[in-house]
């Protein structure tokens, strides 16, 4: 195996064939794309960004009122405590502009009746950075009664007497919501958002045919792109909806928030009640379940991106469906503080979700299907070391060439999810020819997932997902070219070519920075670890073997493989090569297999290799494997 | 970025010639696609080359496959990425690339500017 010659052919060969397992990036970004301060932005009250965001409560904007009154009341007792005046600033952060002076006043009188207390700027209420949240609100006419007919679909508890309860406070909030309603649109009312305020989407079918109508290289904003001929975010800010059907656009060409922290959150109670359609000429599903046409082909699309928020910081997508875009369902830029949370993201025809330099960023409950590349991408996560700064958790992605796929997905933490019936899990690299900054990949987490089944065939002429990326038939999770990156307590099972691969990506791939002179340094894939994963068993028990458990392509230094239970004899794990180094080894150097380079090598696309021959099955089904 | 409009006119015509858009039919709905990071200054031909994938390449004529080369090598040296700047492959080599890569049936839906983008990479000699 150390064949020490082999070496440079080795790692040429590797690094070209590895690119096969990435997703090609360049999709991404649309500028020469920045990391954001990950800092809060203190200029208006509460801070944008600087942390992970909370997606709101929908509470009825009529009532918030009394309520900050009444906490008011029992605040105002004995001594305001800190955070009961922390707490106090939340509420009136969360008045409308016309609710705070009365609530001032009201704190006015409080304190002369009691005769103690704080005034209000003394709990920092009339701070001039302090915003207030309007709630504004598209709907259309058949709202209430879809949002009627869904919960008429739906179990909220398993009482029957605290479900119609449950169910009359979900109307009660939404006829509220309808009082307020001034758009038949979502952008538009995006569009009239300031810092701080809420868009709420009531349930119905949102085709958007403003923004839809809205022109592809807009004369308009022509002399908008950059040196490079990319469109600028003055491109973006000025023709929101050229690429859009709903932009969130969150700073001034000067960098001031004008539209941070604003949430857009469906009413309904789940995803599929708002459905925001980019298809051309699909129709109203009606209230519907399941709105994944699981087999069918991706039909024509208005627009490239279904939702996006460009430096919108501290920007919530709550609650709705986003389906048939010619890119992406969803979408992030230079954003810090962004929550993802409960999204149905179908036939995003690249990607379902796309984060890109997007810093405190959250993706959770939400699920991704379709996508012709990635369902889920934190790409060119900022390399946040020890810092975790993308959590996706609970989500399910299925039905997409790769689940889960992250060029420089740096400190992402994937935890709870289920990627399954993919052609690949989860991918993570460091190839940054195309474009991502923040070379190495390194530093993911990935634990406490279920990854199995991912032998979709998205390659054949029967493949109704069809891929744009090569990614093989038949993998778990792959990381080409990494470092530092945990996979723990994973339940990796059916996969009927690899569990996991472990590949390195040498320098001369990544040109990052260009063209240096020792083309063959190997920067990547050391310090990998890979424990306490249960592979080839279901849940239950059941044997479900993956073709080989745990492989490695046996280039980089410090790679272990340790506590990985499997259903051979004594809990064994099939491994190629049959021995992965444990965590005490030492010296821990693995220097290539030529013979495994080989196989790479045939099927890189772009190697001198002939991607046809007989030796490269990557693009087809595996054979089921068989038991121990 | 963009050239004169001669060759803007050329390239343009070289997409449509390869059903890339503009020329309505079944992929009409891709004569408008572009990625967000894509140049898209001029007739949207470059977009469409962006977004072309190999079944259009295979069935294109070779002055097609020229004209695409040229623009998918416009794209792709725009430079405005750090690891990027100033990539670019010669368009022989980037046509031999995709011909190669483009042959397999599994190829159909790729994405030429991906493979493009992964041709920069130096294939072993």
């Amino acid at each position: 195996m150390k064949r020490v010659g082999h070496v440079l052919l080795v790692v040429a060969l590797v690094g070209v064939c590895a690119t096969i397992f990435a997703t090609p990036s360049f999709a991404h970004g649309e500028r020469e794309p920045i990391f954001v301060n990950p800092a809060p932005d203190t200029s208006i009250h509460p801070v944008a960004g600087g942390d992970f965001v909370q997606r709101r409560a929908l509470t009825d904007p009529f009532r918030r009122l009394k309520r900050f009154r009444r906490y008011a009341r029992s605040a105002w007792r004995g001594r305001v405590t800190g955070a009961e005046r922390a707490n106090l600033r939340g509420r009136y952060a969360r008045l409308s502009p016309s609710q705070q002076p009365k609530a001032r006043r009201y704190l006015r009188r409080l304190r002369r009746k009691r005769g103690k207390g704080p005034t209000s700027a003394q709990v920092g209420l009339t701070d001039p950075k302090m915003t207030a949240e309007r709630t504004i609100v598209a709907c259309h006419d058949d709202s209430m009664s879809r949002l009627r007919q869904s919960l008429a679909d739906q179990r909220l508890s398993p009482s029957r007497r605290r479900d119609r309860k449950l169910k009359r406070i979900v109307i009660a909030r939404n006829k509220s919501f309808k009082k307020l309603c001034r758009y038949d649109e979502i952008q538009p009312a995006v569009e009239q958002a300031n810092n701080g305020d809420t868009v709420v989407i009531m349930p119905g079918f949102y085709t958007e045919p403003t923004a839809a109508k809205q022109p592809h290289n807009d004369p308009d904003c022509r002399g908008l792109v950059d040196d490079a001929g990319a469109p600028s975010y003055a491109y973006h800010f000025k023709c929101p909806n050229d690429l859009n059907l709903v932009a969130l656009i969150g700073k001034n060409l000067e960098g001031r928030c004008i539209r941070c922290n604003v949430q857009i959150i469906g009413s309904g109670k789940r995803p599929q009640d708002v459905i925001i359609e980019g298809g051309k000429g699909v129709r109203d599903p009606g209230v519907k379940r399941d709105l994944f046409d699981e087999g069918k082909r991706p039909v024509p699309t208005t627009k490239e991106v279904g939702v996006t928020a460009e430096r919108a910081d501290g920007a919530v997508f709550a609650n709705f469906t986003a389906r048939n875009f010619s890119e992406y369902g969803v979408y992030s830029i230079e954003t810090d503080g962004m929550t993802f949370d409960a999204l149905k993201l179908f036939y995003g025809q690249e990607y379902g979700h796309l984060s890109f330099v997007t810093d405190h960023n959250t993706l959770q409950n939400s699920e991704a299907a379709g996508s012709a590349d990635a369902g889920l991408y934190p790409g060119a996560a900022p390399p946040s070391r020890p810092r975790i700064n993308t959590i996706l958790r609970r989500n399910v992605s299925h039905h997409n060439a790769i689940g889960l796929s992250g060029t420089m997905g740096s400190n992402v933490r994937t935890v709870d999810n289920v990627f399954r019936h993919n052609s690949t899990g989860i991918v993570h690299d460091s190839l940054g020819q195309a474009g991502h900054p923040g070379f190495p990949q390194n530093s993911a987490v990935i634990e406490r997932n279920r990854i199995y089944s991912n032998n979709f065939d998205t390659y054949s002429d029967k493949a109704w997902v069809q891929s744009t990326v090569p990614a093989p038939i038949g993998a778990g999770i792959i990381f080409a070219g990494g470092n530092d990156n945990r996979v723990r307590g994973n339940r990796i099972y059916d996969n009927w070519k690899w569990g996991t691969m472990l590949i390195s990506v040498p320098d001369v791939i990544t040109r990052d920075p260009p063209r240096i002179p020792n083309e063959l340094k190997l920067s990547t894939s050391h310090r990998n670890l890979y424990e306490g994963n249960i592979m080839g068993i279901a849940p239950g028990g059941a044997e479900k073997p993956n073709g080989v458990d745990l492989r490695w392509d046996e280039l980089g230094q410090g790679n272990c493989w340790e506590s990985n239970r499997g259903p051979g004899p004594g809990g064994s794990v099939r491994t190629d090569p049959p021995h992965l180094p444990n965590c005490a080894a030492s010296p821990n150097i693995g220097t290539g297999d030529a013979v495994k380079e080989r196989e790479l090598l045939d099927c890189g696309l772009l190697s001198t290799g002939d991607s046809s021959a007989a030796t490269c099955d990557w693009f087809r089904t595996p054979p089921r494997p068989g038991p121990r | 970025v963009i050239g004169g409009a001669r060759r803007l006119g050329a390239a343009a015509l070289a997409i449509c010639a390869l059903g890339l858009g503009a020329c309505g039919g079944g992929q009409a709905d891709k004569s408008e696609r572009f990625l967000p990071g894509n140049p898209r200054t001029g007739a949207g031909a470059l977009s469409g080359a962006a977004q072309a994938d190999c079944r259009q390449w295979n069935d294109a004529s070779f002055r097609q496959r020229q004209a695409t080369v040229e623009q998918l090598a416009r794209i792709s040296n725009r430079g405005n990425y750090p690891g990027q700047r100033g990539a670019k492959l010669p368009d022989d080599e980037a046509y031999d690339v995709l011909e190669r890569a483009c042959k397999p049936d599994y190829a159909a839906h790729f994405r030429l500017f991906k493979l493009y983008t992964r041709a920069l990479l130096p294939a072993p000699r």
